[in-house]
């Protein structure tokens, strides 16, 4: 579904740019359709970056992202407009993500309206539809995001998320902020959603049981590089870098 | 609970009085019982009567009539040059807070400029070089406040452009239009309210102090500014021609920044997402 | 030597525009001296509250009732001046979230002298030598240099560390911890653990864990606490409670966790303010019986306290 090759980004800080940081270092990765890659590194390890780089928020210093087949390297705004309903991302504080402003009823729709639907009847459908997916009640919709719980703003995340229909899904550690069962919850409500329609997961997390739990293949990340990529069970059964060894000594023996 | 009530109370009469001050400067016309610049010569410094509400001033003009069409003058002028200055602030705010880059540089040399030189000064060189009247005046109050109203919009809108709901629009698909018309402009609501019920009360302020000087309204241009002007030879013996203006631009200021006070209090969602967490 | 904490029948509401807060009902507990003991609930638990009434740090709309015990004194109703006197000497706290815990515009090594001539009624000179070397002994590296520096120029590690080591500075009877690896990373995580470890080891202070981290609570405590809407649901020896839980919302949350089952637990905890009637975790207890529509009272099972009709 996505493929990201040899990735770099730098930061410059500074008035002239002068001190850079090299936040991400030749990374490549690969994720298929209906296949979550869990991507894991410690805080400063440049995954929060990669996961926003994989979907051009930020643009990127030299490397090429294959989408869907099509290279979209060198895409326009606007052409990167009408790609932006394939791919979607979403954050790690479900708090600040919405706007404080806006009823939920109006952030869930502003996808909508983005993309040119203009049929109240129909997008309040859809929403109702969506609501009941990641199982929020309706009554919600009336509400401002500072009356809801951390676990329920984060399902209006993913339920906004999912009404573009998605082919591809970055989640930068949806359930850091989250306490264990709504976790739990939430991470239930994503994998029904994957097996629903399909969609390509990118997993950033800086808890490796979390992604074990959840991935098919793991990417460990380091100082800005891959240091490491494997499938679940051979990564746990034969680790290859030190970094790696070090890291699932961590958790396993924690 | 009391607390409450008692400053909505102060609301509501705040919000009274402006209504007042507007209806009067709207209706003046009909209710007026003189022509404003009619002048009467033997019923000059007369005090308080049946006549004459308020008197009448120097040239026998009738003191109320002035007031209410006076009215019109310095609300209508207030409100048209805070209306140009939030304009020219949060335009130029917007642009160099949210394009950033170099635009914004120099846009903040420009403000830095305006800001460092002296307010007052700016306007009686401005006001006075260009001739007296209202478009001269309009130019000096609008060219000596728009910087420090820009400041305030440009740091408003760095805050809000880093929020994280404004990525999350980005990469739903949103356009910098986009986001700039319904995300940034709302979010700076609050802070405009303010700043725009202020600036009103400091022009009112502003074109007296001109007005005073000589290079504001000119006479026998109906202005509570004037009006005091007018009155400064003759108040010890004849307060009331003083204190009736004066307290009409202290009844506009006061009210019309409780109002704003209101308006925000009332429009303002709680922008704080920190919840307690017991 | 017997400085154990003890809580009787402590009730804390709070009054807010929406209404009464109960953050805390009748909770009755003792934190054995020199031990870890961990209070361990999910965000709407109330065991915030129970860290702050300790120290007396509760907010002005308070509503406290009972007492806590401390070498036989009512902390509860010791006046002001005498609480400040226990505060940081003999009861100490380390707060959640270094970045904003810290003063940003003193540097280090005034932040931690300040412990020393505040309390210990040292000198400068004196202040600053003691200050170094509880640098050195938290394992912050060049002691010297981090002294001068300003907590935002210090890793998030290195802060959680001067947390602590600001906490320990006056070998206080007590160390109340406030979610202390909240936003951290498995890697600091450790480091905080190691350090806590090294604490119990080294010294005979008793210390307050409240966390919603439960492997770090299974690691390091020797009693552990559970809170749920402001009650205690079940307590006893870490280790025998995390290897079988016994309340259903212990042995949920234990689900819960990625190394274990990843069961989600149904349902949200209750608001503090509209608590329901009974047993508080009755509307998502897949246990439920017509028993449960009253509270249970706490009761004793294989050496620990359960609240639950189940073991009634």
């Amino acid at each position: 579904m996505i493929e990201v090759f040899n990735i770099t980004k730098t930061f410059g800080t500074g008035l002239w740019r002068q001190t850079r940081t090299l936040a991400v270092d030749n990374a490549s990765f690969s994720v298929k359709s209906g296949k979550t890659l869990g991507l894991i590194g410690m805080s400063g390890s440049g995954k929060s970056t990669l996961g926003r780089l994989a979907l051009k928020l930020i643009p990127c210093d030299t490397g090429r992202i294959v989408f869907d087949g099509r290279d979209i390297s060198n895409f326009t705004a606007r052409q990167m407009k009408r790609l932006r309903t394939e791919m979607q991302i979403l954050f790690q504080n479900p708090e600040t993500s919405l706007n404080p402003r806006f009823t939920i009823a109006e952030s869930m729709a502003e996808p909508y309206r983005l993309h040119g639907q203009r049929r109240q009847k129909d997008i309040a459908e859809q929403i109702d539809l969506w609501f009941q997916f990641v199982g929020l009640s309706t009554e919600l919709l009336a509400r401002r995001p500072h009356q809801l719980s951390g676990g329920q703003l984060q399902r209006v995340c993913i339920a906004r998320a999912l009404s573009l229909q998605p082919k591809f899904l970055v989640l930068d550690e949806p359930t850091s902020m989250l306490d264990v069962s709504v976790q739990a919850q939430i991470i239930e409500v994503l994998r029904q959603a994957q097996k629903k329609a399909g969609i390509a997961y990118l997993f950033i997390s800086h808890d490796l049981d979390l992604i074990k739990a959840c991935s098919d293949e793991i990417a460990i990340m380091y100082q800005g590089r891959i240091i490491e990529q494997q499938p679940t069970e051979d990564l746990y059964r034969r680790p290859r870098e030190e970094y790696t060894k070090k890291l699932l000594d961590a958790f396993v023996n924690f | 609970m009391a607390a409450i009530n008692k400053a909505s109370i102060v609301y509501r009469l705040a919000a009274v009085i402006l209504l007042l001050l507007v209806a009067s400067a709207v209706l003046a016309p009909v209710i007026a019982p003189y022509d404003p610049n009619r002048v009467m010569p033997d019923e000059t410094l007369q005090p308080c009567s049946i006549r004459h509400w308020l008197g009448t001033d120097s040239l026998g003009r009738d003191v109320l009539s002035r007031l209410l069409y006076g009215a019109q003058v310095s609300i209508g002028f207030a409100v048209l040059a805070a209306l140009c200055t939030t304009l020219l602030g949060v335009s130029l705010g917007i642009i160099g807070g949210y394009f950033g880059g170099v635009t914004d540089l120099l846009l903040q040399l420009l403000v830095n400029i305006f800001q460092g030189l002296p307010g007052m000064s700016l306007m009686i060189a401005i006001a006075g070089s260009l001739g007296p009247g209202s478009a001269s005046l309009l130019l000096a109050v609008t060219l000596t406040s728009w910087a420090g109203f820009s400041r305030i919009v440009r740091g408003e809108v760095l805050k809000i452009k880093e929020e994280s709901y404004i990525e999350g629009i980005r990469s739903l698909g949103g356009s910098d239009a986009y986001i700039l018309r319904r995300y940034i402009l709302p979010n700076l609501f609050n802070s405009l309210i303010i700043l725009f019920t202020i600036r009103v009360g400091t022009v009112v302020l502003s074109v007296a102090s001109l007005s005073f000087l000589g290079l504001g309204m000119q006479p026998p241009q109906a202005d509570w500014g004037v009006m005091i002007q007018d009155a400064k030879v003759y108040f010890r013996s004849y307060p009331q021609l003083l204190i009736a203006p004066g307290l009409c631009i202290l009844a506009l200021c006061g009210s019309i920044q409780l109002v704003g006070d209101a308006l925000r209090d009332r429009f303002s969602i709680r922008q704080s997402t920190q919840k307690q967490d017991w | 030597m017997d400085n154990h904490i003890a809580l009787r029948q402590l009730t804390v509401s709070f009054t807010t525009k929406a209404g009464t807060v109960k953050a805390a009902n009748r909770i009755d507990a003792i934190f054995p001296g020199g031990q870890i003991s961990g209070i361990v609930g999910e965000t709407g638990s109330g065991k915030s509250v129970l860290g702050l009434s300790v120290l007396g740090l509760l907010p002005e709309n308070r509503i406290v009732s009972g007492s806590i015990l401390y070498k036989n004194r009512d902390l509860l109703q010791l006046p002001e001046p005498e609480m400040n006197a226990l505060r940081g000497k003999t009861i100490a706290f380390v707060p959640q979230n270094p970045d904003t815990a810290l003063n940003p515009v003193m540097t280090v090594g005034e932040q931690l002298s300040e412990m020393f001539t505040c309390h210990g009624k040292a000198n400068p000179v004196e202040a600053r030598l003691r200050a170094i070397e509880q640098l050195r002994r938290y394992a912050l590296s060049e002691p010297q240099t981090v002294f001068d520096r300003y907590s935002f120029q210090l890793s998030g590690g290195q802060r959680q560390r001067l947390l602590c080591a600001m906490g320990s500075a006056l070998a206080p009877d007590w160390l109340i911890a406030d979610e202390p690896t909240k936003g951290l990373d498995a890697v600091l995580r450790r480091q905080v653990f190691q350090l806590f470890q090294a604490l119990r080891e080294t010294s005979n202070l008793g210390i307050l864990l409240i966390t919603h981290d439960l492997r770090l609570a299974e690691r390091l405590c020797d009693t552990v606490f559970v809170l749920y809407a402001g009650t205690v649901v079940e307590q006893g020896p870490a280790g025998e409670l995390f290897a079988g839980p016994l309340h259903p919302y212990t042995q949920g949350l234990i689900n819960a966790q990625p190394h274990k089952a990843l069961t989600p637990l149904p349902g949200m905890p209750p608001s503090l303010i509209d608590l329901p009637a009974g047993c508080k975790f009755r509307p998502r207890c897949r246990q439920r019986t017509k028993l449960c529509s009253q509270e249970p009272a706490l009761r004793n099972v294989h050496g620990r306290q359960v609240r639950c009709w189940q073991y009634d």
